[in-house]
């Protein structure tokens, strides 16, 4: 019981933690996988070493050739930024709206299973948490829309809700699959039923429940997947479905009229965001902190899990800023053609076939 | 005092006040952010009582959804949010009177009502299951008729919604 | 588009559009993957003859302002004194350097790059190279000096010009009026001759300073 206590505590610091690191890393990495799918190299000179020299003021350390400390540099460059404030915002919710957002994801980190007790919250509907709790950001989104008193901001406002909330649906039937496979809301145990082979996650249909003939779920779970993550980017306006934020059109989208540390903290709301979504597909589909196979897992190795779980959380987040340099905007009846035409049809598909399959194969 | 009654006098004020905001702020903007809130705060209220699932319906629902309506129909109409709702009272006396009497009453029989305080000793149990059960079972004839309903109201949003060019060629 | 298709359709371009970006992310690796030049570590070498920034080689430079008249804009000032022969060195092609160069500035802010300037240099000094990294954070560090002599020596330059100046004038005044008193010891010697003609006594001024056609 103890363990589990202390387990807790330092679960609930690495919380803190990851999600201003995971902001950190993924900001770099966009701009690093970026820079290279278009041939270019990225940020190559603010290394650790010369982030160090021109905070003491001296040549001491090895200056950097990669640039890992970039991100670094630019949140210190943004803490330092003057606040400013437009002259027909609101001032009382201008400054309310970022909080709201950050708390909504920073909320959603907390049921995060990343390994059996790095759960800083283990709750018993801790998808449907997830869920809600997301909702909460999209409040906060349309307030900065509304207060910054910019009309690219509140049209970016309106359009990010509108798409967050009807994604939601197809969200919420593909999920529902894998809560009727595993009869639980529960992350940690959605994670425990994938352990073993790979071939155990519920990419790969329902074998650890039901055995061989889980196997019939296969294709339906790879739409499910496909679905999920498709709506996933929806969900956190990443490009194809960045029309929220389009640059050409909208200058910024919602947070147009915020700088300094402000825009600081939406951004790292949206990398949260995008960490979460991708978490979810990784402990639903992925199988979580297994690694897939059962003698690594076996061997108890300290701290491999939730390093495990975050490398898989990073491939995807890898593969969405691959779709996003990829592939161009889509338009807003191209978006709702998508959603309403096509995903919410092939999600209903994979509910009722594993309604049949629930309750004639097992 | 106890932890949860710490938190329930928390949430109680931020539902008690964010309820004051909404009826009595000039801007409706605001009003509406503050109904949100207290929604939030119910949702709170629910999980104090050990209704977890409960609170997750209440935030997807209130908070993700009608709120976010609520918001979309002020922020879609025209200059509404530049309007400020008329502060002066033309029926000072009635409708005081009317409160009062409303207040009055409801503080009887808050005050009359022999309350039966429950202290549960056991651990906090999900209720997903039995609410689930309780669908499926007991209460299937309601759910049924709560689905068709909204399929109805669905397609009923689309027709209505639905360009009517193609109809008259 | 059937529907089946057009889902078939959006696959596939996707997948054509991923393999394409998935190249490129893999072929940054190798080095001619990448377009971008590093530059300040590495640059790409500019054309031979690009004309960016003037230089002088000051010990050359006779001062004989051609290219401060050939210049369209003229962003070249030159202020020269005259030296005492034999005092300053010949230019690397022979020629004798007679002014001390006090002044010879550039203004790159003003200059057009159209190298005018250097075809007309007789002791071929001023040229165009193809350095062009001349950033400044003040444009009037854009001035560039050439001249070698510091404010100081430029003092002295002048006060020595204008004491040999005054001993030239006063030599001459000798010599003039050595020369007017030669003359009329002659004439009254000669006379029987024609009217004495009046001899002035005016000295010539002598130009000292040559200054440039343009004023700061």
């Amino acid at each position: 019981m103890d363990n589990i206590l202390v387990w807790t505590m330092i679960s609930i610091l690495v919380m803190v933690g990851l999600v201003s690191v995971v902001g950190i890393i993924s900001i770099y990495l966009e701009r690093k996988v970026s820079a290279f799918m278009q041939d270019r190299l990225g940020p190559m000179e603010v290394g650790f070493g010369s982030l160090a020299n021109a905070i003491i003021g001296k040549k001491t350390f090895k200056e950097g050739r990669i640039g890992l400390a970039q991100s670094l540099a630019d949140g210190l460059k943004l803490l330092q930024k003057e606040d400013i404030v437009p002259k027909g915002a609101d001032v009382f919710l201008f400054k309310l709206a970022p909080m709201i957002v950050f708390g909504g994801t920073f909320a959603a980190f907390a049921a995060l299973p990343l390994a059996e007790y790095f759960v800083p919250a283990d709750i018993n509907i801790g998808l449907f948490y997830i869920l809600a709790i997301s909702s909460f950001g999209v409040t906060g989104i349309l307030m900065a829309g509304w207060a910054s008193n910019n009309k690219w901001g509140l049209l970016g406002a309106l359009r990010s809700t509108a798409q967050m909330v009807s994604y939601e649906i197809p969200i919420g039937v593909s999920l529902i699959s894998i809560v009727m496979i595993c009869g639980t809301l529960s992350l940690k145990e959605m994670v425990l039923a994938q352990s073993g082979w790979f071939w155990n996650w519920h990419l790969f249909g329902a074998i650890s429940h039901n055995g061989a003939i889980g196997i019939v779920l296969l294709p339906v779970m790879f739409i499910n997947f496909l679905i999920y993550f498709t709506c996933s980017l929806a969900e956190t306006n990443r490009a194809p479905f960045d029309i929220p934020e389009a640059e050409s059109e909208l200058v910024a989208g919602y947070h147009t009229e915020y700088t300094g540390m402000r825009f600081a903290i939406f951004f790292l709301a949206e990398y949260g965001a995008i960490f979460v979504g991708n978490a979810i597909a990784v402990t639903l589909f992925l199988g979580g902190w297994n690694s897939g196979i059962p003698m690594l897992d076996e061997a108890n190795i300290p701290g491999i899990a939730p390093l495990i779980f975050i490398t898989k959380v990073f491939v995807l987040i890898f593969v969405v800023m691959w779709v996003r340099w990829t592939l161009p905007r889509l338009r807003v009846d191209q978006l709702m053609n998508l959603c309403w035409k096509y995903l919410i049809p092939f999600t209903l598909f994979t509910f009722f076939y594993v309604t049949i399959y629930k309750v004639f194969l097992t | 005092m106890v932890p949860a009654d710490f938190v329930f006098l928390i949430l109680a004020t931020l539902i008690v006040a964010c309820g004051f905001v909404v009826v009595f702020h000039s801007k409706i903007i605001y009003s509406a952010f503050a109904l949100l809130f207290s929604f939030f705060g119910v949702g709170g209220i629910y999980i104090l009582l050990n209704a977890d699932f409960l609170a997750g319906t209440q935030l997807i629902v209130y908070v993700g959804g009608i709120s976010v309506l609520i918001l979309f129909g002020i922020l879609l109409t025209k200059k509404i949010y530049n309007l400020t709702t008329e502060e002066t009272s033309t029926q000072k006396i009635i409708g005081g009177a009317t409160s009062l009497a409303f207040l009055g009453a409801l503080a009887a029989l808050i005050f009359n009502t022999d309350w039966q305080i429950v202290t549960t000793t056991q651990e906090f149990t999900p209720q997903t299951l039995e609410i689930g059960k309780a669908f499926m079972g007991n209460f299937i004839l309601p759910f049924e008729l709560a689905a068709i309903l909204l399929l109805v109201a669905l397609i009923g949003a689309v027709i209505i919604g639905r360009d009517e060019k193609k109809e008259e060629i | 588009m059937s529907y089946f298709g057009n889902i078939s359709k959006a696959f596939s371009t996707i997948a054509t559009g991923m393999k394409i970006t998935f190249r490129h992310f893999k072929n940054a690796r190798k080095p001619d993957g990448i377009f971008t030049t590093q530059y300040p570590h590495k640059a790409v070498p500019l054309p031979k003859f690009s004309r960016q920034q003037l230089h002088n080689r000051i010990e050359d430079c006779i001062g004989c302002m051609k290219c401060a008249n050939a210049c369209p804009v003229s962003c070249i000032y030159i202020e020269t004194v005259k030296a005492p022969a034999g005092t300053l060195s010949d230019t690397s092609n022979g020629q004798k350097r007679r002014l001390y160069l006090t002044r010879y500035d550039i203004d790159m802010a003003k200059c057009m790059f159209c190298a005018l300037c250097t075809y007309p240099c007789p002791t071929e000094c001023i040229t165009i190279n193809s350095d062009f990294n001349f950033i400044k954070f003040e444009r009037k560090d854009l001035l560039y000096k050439f001249s070698d002599y510091s404010p100081e020596q430029v003092e002295q330059i002048k006060q020595e010009a204008k004491l040999r100046e005054q001993q030239e004038a006063a030599e001459k005044i000798a010599k003039a009026k050595a020369a007017a008193e030669a003359k009329l010891k002659a004439e009254t010697e000669a006379k029987a001759k024609a009217e004495v003609p009046q001899v002035e006594a005016k000295t010539e001024e002598v130009k000292a300073e040559q200054k440039p056609e343009t004023k700061e």
